[in-house]
């Protein structure tokens, strides 16, 4: 009986001590992308850019965290381009995955409420990839207190201030005459309510039929509404069909601004491919290309290195800025765990927190409200008369002179 | 402005509302046709006519990719595989639930008419996730140069060739579907049935095989109907509602049973939608759209070219 008591505690001793050799060190992260969805655009390069971050660091054998090697694990969780989506797959990496980390993207449909529900849990959560501003202020325009997330992109006062810049550097200038292409959905809206009096500041004259839904059938009134009032400038914020749309509508009519600034679908290759070229010399907001300063840490490449990478071997794909987000968000993580010396959930906060670094969409350092502001820049679509294949440049920095010039602004097919 | 500028507008606007419209209607009236055949003929009211259009516009588009033609021959192809998708529906699934298949089997009228709406609802959704499946999410055209290209009339006004295309195709293809329905023995048959099924199978038609037909040439038409979605705009696999909106009330407003009503009706709400957002904003555009179909809903139910 005795020598059965013995041997079962031998035997637990064992096991404990089995488990105990067992333990190694694993941080488990949970992504949280539009995969599948009406963002989908978004990220596309998300898998191809995980793998190629994290294989390397596990087969060296792991990232060294104070003296031990941890083996980073992730798993992609599809938002599904919703916010619903969002919160479900968030759910799901946090209470039944139990990741360490959560890490969103594209739009606050996919960031904010992964970010919302890493508060309610404490789970430590790092976002890019939507304006600081729409991921900041709840719905009652007061602005959230974050305690776990960590947020980096572009502001909106620098976009306000891109986009003044942009017009007033038009080649030649322009009458003041201003159109507004604001559809009545949430982006639409924002929009109008930013730049309206932005504009007026400046003292130009805005022409705008008002809001309108989105898939209007017909953009023909609106088109001679612009022609009628000698606009020279037309900006807004369309969804791809819309875009298309407007464009066939206003070559038919023979409408041809001096400047189209429109931001949404065309940050983004394949809508712009769609287009052809009739989306030539369409300028928008440029949040991110190669023209950004700044070399990852953990890889040793500079932004341009990391789309020729991607486009070698994706042969026929062109790089989107998400890429890059997904590229930053990454070295944000190892740093912190570097520095930290812990996978400790407090000390791995406070070194998320702490963050100094240079990454490929410029340096990252949050404040106290726990983002960092990106820089941006004004892009323009031309094509390569090489390749034929489209390219994004870079052509205004006045508010970030770092984003290098890559080609001058030119007026719209002149 | 100047009096002189101003009334050269005015008269620019009403001239683009009565051309852009009666444009529009046409390629409403080729969204539409093949919902006001199967109504007219079968009673269906196949709410997934809109996903079929767009499986119309994925096979289209999705040809082109393989083969480099011009546009316009896929239809060489995509209208046959449309018929034969309509005629197998029609003959394997939706024979055994119609109104008919109902009554024959004493079911009350409600039911009869409720069991094909559910059906074609599921049929709907099954339809787009298996384009998503298939295809993902992307948006999706096909590239061609005439959408950009009009016919100019003036300075500022013009017809977007594509669409003036449309009129023609829609107009031609009216035409034929009455011929063939007035004088050919399949049409007679299509009518006749369409009248009394259990009559004309009496008489030694097929109704079965008939009602099969007309669906085949339903999905025929709005095979064309999704090359043209293609060659105007970009789609995706949950696009199909917002067609099936604009073919209901073409339909609504043409007549139920009248297939030249959609004709009609295209035009009717394609300048009612123009004229309201040249004058009460571009928002009014598709709102007026909808008042005009409640409009009619209210005062003529049958619709407003009905037989």
């Amino acid at each position: 009986m005795n020598t059965l008591k013995v041997g079962a505690v031998f035997c637990a001793l064992m096991a404990a001590a089995g488990t105990a050799q067992a333990q190694e060190c694993v941080i488990k992260v949970g992504r949280v992308v539009p995969i599948t969805g009406p963002l989908l655009d978004m990220g596309r390069e998300t898998p191809w850019l995980d793998k190629n971050k994290v294989d390397p660091i596990n087969e060296a054998g792991g990232l060294q965290v104070g003296d031990q090697m941890c083996r980073i694990e992730y798993e992609i969780y599809d938002s599904k381009g919703t916010a619903t989506g969002a919160a479900e797959a968030a759910t799901r990496a946090i209470l039944e995955d139990n990741v360490d980390v959560v890490m969103a993207q594209g739009t606050p449909d996919t960031t904010n409420p992964p970010s919302d529900l890493c508060e309610r849990y404490q789970i430590p959560c790092i976002t890019s990839d939507t304006p600081i501003e729409a991921w900041l202020y709840g719905p009652d325009g007061v602005a959230k207190e974050y305690e776990y997330t960590h947020h980096f992109f572009f502001g909106v006062p620098d976009l306000v201030a891109n986009h003044v810049g942009m017009i007033q550097a038009l080649p030649g200038g322009f009458n003041g005459n201003i159109g507004y292409l604001y559809p009545n959905d949430p982006d639409g809206t924002v929009f109008a309510s930013i730049f309206d009096p932005a504009f007026e500041a400046e003292g130009w004259t805005a022409v705008d039929p008002g809001r309108f839904e989105q898939g209007l059938p017909d953009f023909s009134a609106i088109i001679n509404q612009f022609k009628r009032n000698r606009v020279e400038v037309v900006t807004g914020v369309l969804a791809p069909p819309d875009l298309q749309n407007y464009m066939q509508q206003a070559a038919q009519l023979g409408f041809k601004p001096l400047m189209y600034i429109i931001d949404k679908g065309t940050g983004y290759p394949e809508p712009m491919r769609l287009l052809g070229d009739f989306g030539i010399d369409i300028l928008s907001v440029n949040f991110w290309s190669p023209a950004f300063p700044g070399v990852s840490q953990y890889g040793n490449y500079d932004g341009q290195e990391l789309v020729d990478r991607y486009q070698e071997q994706n042969p026929g794909q062109l790089y989107s800025p998400p890429l890059a987000w997904s590229d930053a968000t990454w070295d944000v993580l190892f740093d912190a765990l570097q520095r930290a010396g812990t996978t400790e959930r407090s000390a791995l906060l406070q070194a998320i927190h702490d963050t100094d670094l240079d990454t490929v969409v410029g340096r990252i350092n949050f404040n106290d409200q726990n983002y960092s502001v990106s820089p941006l820049g004004g892009a323009q679509w031309r094509r390569d008369e090489e390749t034929g294949e489209l390219v994004k440049e870079n052509v205004f920095n006045d508010v970030y002179p770092e984003v290098a010039i890559t080609a001058p602004m030119r007026v719209f097919q002149e | 402005m100047t009096f002189e500028e101003n009334l050269y507008w005015t008269m620019i606007d009403i001239a683009n509302a009565l051309l852009t419209g009666t444009f529009i209607g046409g390629y409403y009236a080729m969204l539409s046709i093949g919902l006001a055949l199967s109504f007219g003929v079968m009673k269906l009211v196949n709410l997934a006519h809109g996903d079929f259009l767009i499986v119309g516009a994925y096979l289209s588009a999705m040809i082109l990719t393989v083969v480099s033609v011009p546009p316009v021959l896929v239809l060489i192809i995509v209208v046959p595989i449309m018929f034969g998708i309509g005629y197998a529906l029609q003959r394997f699934l939706l024979n055994h639930v119609s109104v008919q298949a109902m009554e024959r089997r004493g079911m009350s009228a409600n039911f009869g008419l409720m069991a094909p709406i559910l059906v074609t609802f599921g049929l709907s959704i099954s339809i787009s996730h298996l384009l998503l499946a298939l295809f993902a999410s992307d948006a999706v055209s096909i590239k061609n140069n005439l959408a950009f290209s009009a016919i100019r009339l003036s300075q500022d006004l013009s017809i977007s060739l594509l669409r003036f295309l449309f009129f023609v195709v829609a107009v031609a293809l009216l035409i034929g579907l009455q011929i063939f329905l007035r004088r050919t023995v399949t049409g007679r048959a299509i009518r006749a049935a369409s009248d009394n099924p259990t009559f004309s199978s009496l008489m030694g038609i097929k109704t079965d095989h008939i009602f099969a037909v007309a669906l085949g040439i339903s999905l025929a038409i709005s095979g064309v109907a999704g090359f043209m979605i293609g060659m105007t705009r970009t789609f995706q696999p949950f696009d199909g509602p917002q067609f099936i909106l604009i073919a209901f009330g073409v339909v609504i407003i043409g007549g139920m049973n009248s297939i030249k009503g959609s004709l009609f009706g295209g035009i009717i709400l394609g300048i009612v939608q123009v004229l309201a957002g040249t004058y009460f904003g571009p928002s009014a555009q598709l709102i007026g759209g909808y008042m005009l179909v409640l409009f009619v809903l209210s005062f003529w139910r049958e619709g407003l070219f009905s037989k």
